[in-house]
């Protein structure tokens, strides 16, 4: 865990801004989401690496337990993202996973192909164009269950599984605002899980609903910062968490360098039902004026 | 409801500009830096060309560009009348006054809250830059040059070429290019 949180300090550490003399532009809302086009961007194409530890869980009473086994997953993602008109970008993420875990009695490792995602977002405004009108944006999205769910896994620790085994699907807004450096959005969705077949036990649909808040700057380095926060609620299982981010971007002529740290947080009354994560990504993408 | 419109019908961004700026703004006086008001004729005087670029004091991609508009206005600027308009809702003369000394601009800042000169030209982002003639019609409109931010020794000088074609009788290589700029920030 200690090696863990030096590798992720160490990161961050690497690609903090060092300030510079240029001047950034246009780009506050680029760290805080990955795949997101920024204003005059057309086109993009990237890939995202991202590793993710299991640090323990929450379980039904809302207490945070450690975690017995060590887990960890890889995900390459291969990202891409349109703009067709001025306000509507649609988006796709490809996602190859690995999972690692060990016990001390065992280990495994396995991986595949994950849940292939489908985004769009329109911008009816635009943030920063108005001082009394903010952007406002419809979200939404589709998973398709592209991925292993559980249990068609063998292994014992279940490293073979890469996606949820359903198809999800999810709505939302986004409200947002931008002056000079300073960005700020407000998002929420809601998120339905279709239902799915396990064995011969029938899984319910089930809803949730997602918010989150990002708060982003423009560096005078060309760099951006972002720092976010998302709440997400299932409230039938019942499950949530709290989910904390700081993401920063950096353009190099055509390409854009994006990065962050991301973590559960561990304190008991947080979360609930869910497995608790930390984790880093890096992504490196074309971009296409 | 009407400045939101242009958003929601994804209409492209000169979608409402004139070709030809009517008399009545040309002659318009607006809050200028270095007058009580003035009109973009009086600025122009006698010189053939007018470069229109709208300003944003808030702007990270107007700061990056100020070195390359100041370089053409001093290059140009005996032949050729720069002005700046700040056509942001929260603009003043104050402000104008106070950007305009500290980045050392030798051409005056207009004050258009009313956005008024942006409508009229189709701008919608901050450095977008137009050349009128001495009958007000726009020979070149769009950016300054191919720069998002950090200038490039390499970048393709848009509103340069403009200047140069125009000054020796012919027309811009492009007369509309794309603008790389914040939004203007309307009301």
């Amino acid at each position: 865990m200690r090696r863990f949180a030096c590798s992720v300090l160490a990161i961050a550490a690497a690609v903090l801004p060092r300030l510079a003399e240029a001047q950034a532009c246009c780009a506050g809302a680029a760290a805080g989401e990955l795949g997101r086009l920024t204003l005059h961007e057309e086109a993009l194409l990237g890939v995202d690496l991202r590793a993710v530890r299991t640090l323990g869980a929450f379980g039904d009473d809302a207490s945070f337990r450690a975690a017995r086994v060590e887990a960890l997953q890889f995900e390459q993602s291969f990202v891409g993202t349109l703009r067709l008109g001025e306000a509507v970008q649609v988006g796709a993420v490809l996602p190859l996973v690995g999972s690692f875990a060990r016990t001390p009695r065992e280990s495994g490792f396995g991986g595949g192909l994950g849940d292939v995602r489908l985004s769009a977002r329109c911008d009816f405004t635009f943030a920063g164009a108005s001082r009394t009108v903010p952007g406002i944006a419809l979200l939404g999205g589709v998973a398709a269950p592209s991925g292993r769910p559980v249990e068609a896994t063998d292994h014992p620790l279940g490293v073979e599984a890469t996606g949820m085994g359903r198809w999800r699907s999810w709505l939302g807004a986004a409200v947002e605002q931008s002056h000079g450096w300073a960005f700020a959005q407000i998002a929420g969705a809601v998120i339905h899980d279709a239902p799915r077949d396990v064995g011969d036990r029938r899984a319910d649909a089930r809803w949730g609903a997602t918010g989150s808040v990002v708060l982003g700057a423009s560096l005078p380095s060309e760099w951006t910062l972002a720092a976010s926060a998302l709440y997400e609620v299932e409230p039938r299982s019942p499950r949530r968490n709290v989910r904390f981010g700081l993401g920063v971007g950096h353009p190099l002529r055509d390409w854009r360098l994006q990065g962050g740290v991301f973590t559960d947080a561990p304190f008991g009354g947080l979360g609930r039902n869910q497995t608790v994560q930390a984790g880093f990504h890096f992504a490196l993408m074309r971009i296409w004026t | 409801m009407r400045r939101i419109v242009p958003f929601l019908l994804l209409l492209p961004a000169f979608a409402f500009a004139e070709d030809r700026l009517p008399a009545a703004l040309l002659g318009h006086p607006f809050p200028s830096t270095d007058a009580e008001a003035q009109s973009l004729e009086g600025v122009r005087g006698e010189r053939p060309f007018l470069v229109v670029t709208f300003f944003s004091a808030s702007c990270p991609c107007q700061r990056a560009h100020d070195p390359r508009l100041l370089a053409l206005a001093e290059e140009f600027g005996d032949r050729v009348a720069f002005v700046a308009v700040d056509a942001e809702a929260h603009s003043t003369r104050e402000i104008d006054r106070r950007e305009k000394a500290a980045r050392g601009y030798p051409f005056p800042i207009l004050s258009d809250p009313e956005g008024r000169l942006a409508d009229a030209l189709g701008a919608r982002f901050a450095t977008h830059s137009a050349v009128l003639d001495a009958e007000g019609r726009v020979r070149y409109r769009g950016g300054i040059d191919d720069d998002r931010g950090r200038l490039r020794d390499d970048a393709r000088l848009h509103l340069r070429e403009a200047l140069v074609a125009l000054l020796g009788g012919g027309e811009p290589p492009e007369k509309e290019t794309k603008v790389f700029g914040c939004f203007l920030r309307r009301k």
